[in-house]
């Protein structure tokens, strides 16, 4: 399972830590890279400098020590000046001596070469040379030691010639002592300079030639170094100091650190190199070492932080798992956590907080147990309440039942007069009769808006004092009233000075609501009940009366009726048509009477039969009616379906008068269509039967589906022969019978009445 | 942890297994003039020993003799071309002139040539220069031939008393031929004269020796030549018993032969030289690449108990210039 929360925590902190160290390992590695190899580049460079500089100065003394000898040898010579084989021992001893010295030569005053003598070649008297001109000659002749240019004989090995002036006098060189020095011996001392683990040296002229090499045949061939990084820097400026530390390629292409020394005597240069790799692999084994412990250092801080983030991730995991306990309703939760610090802090106040929720619970649980207690008891009281109609029976219960549940000692209920000054009804439970309910009528009567008096909480009121002498200890007023008019006043008296109390103020509140309610209920019920009857009687009057006028018109009607007849019969011969037209009309007109007559007799029939429910078949009533009406459909063509069938429970009588009006008027108002048809049918709503009566005619407006039903309404569309009491008549017995009935209808198009009746 | 070691295994296997496919090792073919020349082939072992080449698992050695046979030399040369040598070591001036003739006569690549010791290949015209040789040919030359006037020079301080140099060389030989020239040039300069001994190819080197008594030289000289060089041990027996002052130029020439005076490099020295250019031809240097090289020091030895033999003092000067001294006591 997830916890978002403590994810984006340890998300959160790995990213500052992969950003923190980045930046550090960044900064690290730049400052490395710009200022710490390149102090470590020129550490190594300064140390192969010494290297170079010692192998210079070896240099210098090989040089040096030729020099030495020469001069050494130069001086001897002098001694010998006046014997020439003394002087050649000198100079062949010299030769023997000094392996370096290929060849030396004794010039004299005028540059006239006096002896010469070489390791391998043969010199005699014929091969002396004038080296006036030379400088070999010129400059030693001047006072100060030569030292040539690097040469290369045809044998391939490098020479330079060493001339030094060979003096009797401070003043004046008497001769000159020039030797052709084989440098092939600096081979020796050049391929002996350790550099490191693989570096090497090797020697270049002013000019860049190759004078000694590790590998001779380099030096044989008269290489020229001048591609060289560090030669072409030696030669650009070789006064200057080598520029320590850099890397460029070496002598075989691979990036090398070099540096050189300048041999002072010649201008020569010793340059030291090592491949870049090789010396400054200490440096990247302490690179990667370096790496390797951030790296483990890193690790090992996300490893802790890890561990460390969890100390905090896991007690929130488990403080919102807990809150989601208590928020499912499990307050006796309480979270496990000795972290020792503020998570810790955090749990226990959050424990605090579930042991305050919980006990505020159980104490909200017990109040509500309390009110529902309350409830129950007001059900209790006002259940009975609600049923019974006699007011006085009704307030009796209602106080026995109050006492009992309350526990209250006594009770008594006040009702006032239609002044409400008087009491008009006093009941009593258990209280004596001296409550004097006036005072505090005028009470709340001048303040208007009632509300019970506790007199727990005001001791000192009058209208208590005289049940307080009685013993009862705390007293309520509870006002009765019907909206804002107050019509009574309940008193409820305990001997318990802490029963009636202002806690109970809602509850008590209640019960003489529920009690006005009671009250209000009972009066309204007998006005009702009252009503009711009066208006029974009303209608058993009208029924009668009815009754009576119609049998009373009936007589003179028949009298019209048959008077009229006569006339027709016996006096048509003497009347004009006029007037037997006029007799006609009479005629009809009191057939109409009596019609109407007859149907009013009917309707105040209704109701009076006395006559017992039975099972009716629809269809017997249906085909029975139509047997009365089948010439009227004839004659207008109409077509009349019966579809269904149904049983129907009632007087059969009835059923007959509602399809007979309903179906005669489904064959008037089918109007001047071309087929005219009526369809009968019923359907079996379960409990009942929802019976209908459709025809195809002109419809009736909406406007009018109600009014239809009013007794002496016709459409005026066309002219009809009802008297106007069918569908009144239809309805009176259908509603009596329990049912319902309605139309479904628009102009033109067709009408269907339905009603429901009680299914047989 | 086993698929791990498995991999480091490969991992260190791989290299010893490239080694083995590169390491067929290099074959050189010794192509040896004469037994007297043994020495070379000792200079040359030791020398590429010392570069850290093992003789079996690097380096194969095949040697054949020529017996101071010029036909042989080619032969040999021609087989060893036909095998496909690494390197062709040889010595001598004129043994070299000949394996030179036969390997350039050859199909490109030529197998490439390294004389441990020749007298002078500049010097005798068989090859062009030192800095630049042949294509596929280098050395360590003794510088014999230019040594020749230097050799009459000390001939003459070591015996003050020497007028008559008998010089005994091949008629037929380069290296001889241009000492001859060179000799006759300058013995006038220092007030010698040259008797001229030619060994004709077909004649016997003692038979030519034996004509030259105290009564004709001074002093018996050696010319580089194959067969004067090969007979130096009984040259110098013969220069003995006629009390005849023998000069010779290698160590190895007087180190054992009994000669008199000797002033020149050593064949095993300069083999030893010329290991470090085989060397470098192996790991893939050209011939072209590498000049031909001269030796490291030239010595005087002299040889007392010889001295002593046929009546000949030498100078305290002498003695103290010497490199050498063979037998007798240090008298210093």
């Amino acid at each position: 399972m997830g916890h978002p929360a403590s994810r984006t925590i340890r998300s959160r902190l790995f990213l500052v830590l992969i950003v923190a160290f980045g930046t550090i390992v960044g900064i690290a590695a730049t400052v490395w890279r710009l200022s710490i190899e390149p102090a470590l580049r020129l550490g190594i460079a300064r140390e192969r400098l010494q290297i170079a500089r010692r192998a210079a100065d070896q240099i210098e003394q090989f040089l040096e020590r030729r020099i030495a000898e020469l001069v050494e040898a130069a001086e001897l010579s002098l001694l010998w000046a006046e014997d020439p084989r003394r002087r050649r021992e000198t100079l062949v001893r010299l030769l023997k001596l000094a392996p370096a010295l290929q060849e030396v030569s004794l010039v004299g005053a005028g540059g006239r070469e006096l002896y010469r003598l070489s390791r391998t070649a043969v010199y005699t008297e014929g091969d002396l040379r004038h080296l006036e001109d030379e400088e070999r000659f010129r400059r030693p002749w001047a006072g100060e030691v030569y030292v040539g240019e690097v040469y290369h004989p045809a044998t391939a090995e490098p020479h330079v010639t060493i001339a030094v002036p060979v003096r009797l006098t401070r003043r004046q060189a008497a001769a000159v002592l020039a030797a052709e020095v084989n440098l092939k011996t600096l081979w020796e001392s050049i391929s002996h300079i350790k550099v490191g683990r693989a570096g090497m040296g090797f020697v270049v002229d002013r000019h860049g030639l190759l004078v000694a090499h590790p590998d001779y045949s380099k030096v044989l061939m008269g290489t020229k170094m001048t591609r060289h990084h560090e030669v072409r820097e030696f030669l650009t400026s070789p006064a200057r100091d080598p520029g320590l530390g850099q890397i460029a390629p070496g002598e075989d292409g691979r990036p090398s650190i070099g540096t050189y020394a300048v041999v002072r005597r010649t201008g020569w240069a010793v340059i030291v190199e090592e491949p870049a790799a090789v010396a400054l692999a200490e440096v990247r084994t302490l690179e990667r070492w370096a790496l390797v412990l951030v790296l483990l250092a890193v690790g090992g801080v996300f490893v802790m932080s890890y561990r460390f983030s969890r100390r905090i991730t896991r007690p929130l995991g488990e403080l919102t798992r807990g809150v989601e306990r208590i928020a499912e309703g499990d307050l006796s939760h309480r979270l496990a956590i000795v972290t020792g610090d503020e998570v810790e802090t955090l749990a226990r106040q959050f424990n605090g907080m579930a042991e305050r929720l919980q006990r505020s619970y159980v104490a909200l649980e017990a109040k509500i147990e309390e009110n529902t207690r309350d409830l129950q008891a007001l059900y209790a009281i006002t259940t009975p309440i609600s049923g019974a109609t006699d007011l006085r029976g009704v307030l009796e219960n209602a106080l026995g039942r109050i006492v009992q549940v309350t526990g209250v000692d006594g009770a008594a209920i006040q009702l006032l007069d239609e002044q409400h000054r008087e009491p008009a009804l006093v009941v009593l439970h258990g209280l004596p009769s001296f409550v004097a309910p006036d005072v505090v009528g005028a009470r709340w009567h001048d303040s208007g808006a009632a509300e019970p008096v506790l007199t727990a909480s005001a001791p000192d009121d009058p209208a208590s004092s005289g049940l307080r002498k009685a013993g009862f200890a705390s007293v309520a007023f509870l006002p009765l009233s019907a909206g804002a008019s107050l019509f009574g006043v309940m008193t409820l008296a305990s001997r318990h000075p802490d029963r009636l109390v202002e806690r109970e103020r809602p509850l008590l509140g209640a019960i003489a609501h529920q009690i006005s309610v009671a009250v209000q209920n009972a009066r309204l019920y007998e006005e009702a009940r009252r009503a009711m009857a009066a208006l029974e009687a009303k209608n058993v009057e009208l029924d009668s009366f009815v009754y009576s006028v119609s049998h009373d018109l009936k007589a003179p009607l028949v009298t019209l009726h048959g008077m009229t007849g006569i006339v027709l019969e016996d006096y048509s011969a003497k009347l004009d048509r006029a007037g037997v037209h006029y007799l006609e009309r009479i005629q009809a007109n009191v057939e109409q009477m009596e019609r109407l007559i007859q149907d009013l007799l009917v309707l105040s029939r209704v109701g009076r039969e006395g006559r017992t429910a039975e099972s009716v078949n629809m269809r017997e009533v249906v085909d029975d009616v139509l047997a009365g009406l089948g010439h009227l459909a004839e004659e207008r063509g109409v077509k009349v379906v019966v579809r269904d069938d149904a049983v129907l429970r009632g007087i059969r009588t009835q059923i007959e008068q509602v399809y007979a009006n309903l179906i005669g008027n489904a064959i008037k108002y089918a109007g001047d269509i071309a087929t005219p048809l009526v369809e009968i049918g019923a359907i079996d709503r379960g409990e009942h039967v929802e019976c209908y009566v459709r025809d195809n005619g002109i419809g009736i407006d909406p406007s009018y589906h109600q009014k239809v039903f009013e007794i002496f309404q016709r459409l005026k569309e066309i002219e009809a022969e009802g008297t106007g009491v069918g569908l009144a008549l239809v309805k009176k017995i259908v509603e009596g019978a329990g049912g319902r009935v309605w139309v479904e209808s628009t102009r033109r198009q067709g009408a269907t009445f339905r009603f429901t009746w009680p299914k047989g | 942890m086993t698929r791990h070691g498995a991999f480091a295994l490969a991992l260190l296997l791989l290299p010893a297994l490239v080694t083995a496919a590169h390491a067929a090792p290099s074959r050189i073919g010794i192509l040896l003039p004469g037994q007297e020349w043994m020495s070379a082939v000792d200079g040359l072992k030791d020398g590429l020993k010392d570069l850290g080449y093992v003789e079996g698992r690097d380096i194969l050695y095949t040697m054949d003799n020529a017996n101071r046979d010029q036909a042989r030399v080619a032969e040999i040369t021609r087989r060893f071309m036909a095998e496909r040598v690494d390197v062709l070591f040889t010595i001598t001036n004129t043994a070299l002139k000949t394996v030179i003739a036969v390997t350039k006569a050859g199909a490109p690549p030529r197998v490439p040539v390294v004389f441990g010791s020749a007298s002078g290949p500049v010097e005798s015209g068989i090859v062009p220069a030192y800095a630049t040789p042949d294509t596929h040919v280098t050395g360590v030359t003794s510088g014999s031939i230019e040594l020749v006037g230097k050799r009459l020079e000390i001939l003459k301080e070591v015996l003050p008393d020497v007028r008559r140099v008998a010089l005994i060389g091949e008629r037929e030989a380069d290296s001889s031929l241009k000492a001859f020239a060179l000799a006759a040039e300058l013995a006038p300069k220092l007030g010698l004269s040259v008797i001229e001994l030619r060994v004709a190819p077909t004649e016997d080197t003692m038979e030519v020796a034996r004509r030259v008594t105290r009564k004709e030289a001074d002093a018996l000289f050696l010319v580089p030549s194959l067969k004067t060089v090969g007979a130096t041990t009984q040259l110098a027996a013969y220069a003995r018993s006629v009390r005849l002052p023998f000069i010779v130029y290698q160590v190895e020439h007087i180190r054992k032969s009994g000669a008199l005076v000797a002033y020149g490099s050593s064949y095993y020295l300069q083999s030893r030289q010329a290991a470090v250019l085989v060397s470098k031809i192996l790991k893939g240097a050209s011939p072209a690449q590498l000049p031909i090289e001269r030796p490291r020091l030239h010595h005087l030895i002299l040889n007392l108990d010889t001295a002593a033999e046929i009546g000949v003092r030498f100078s305290p000067e002498i003695l103290n210039r010497a490199d050498e001294l063979i037998g007798g006591r240090r008298a210093r």
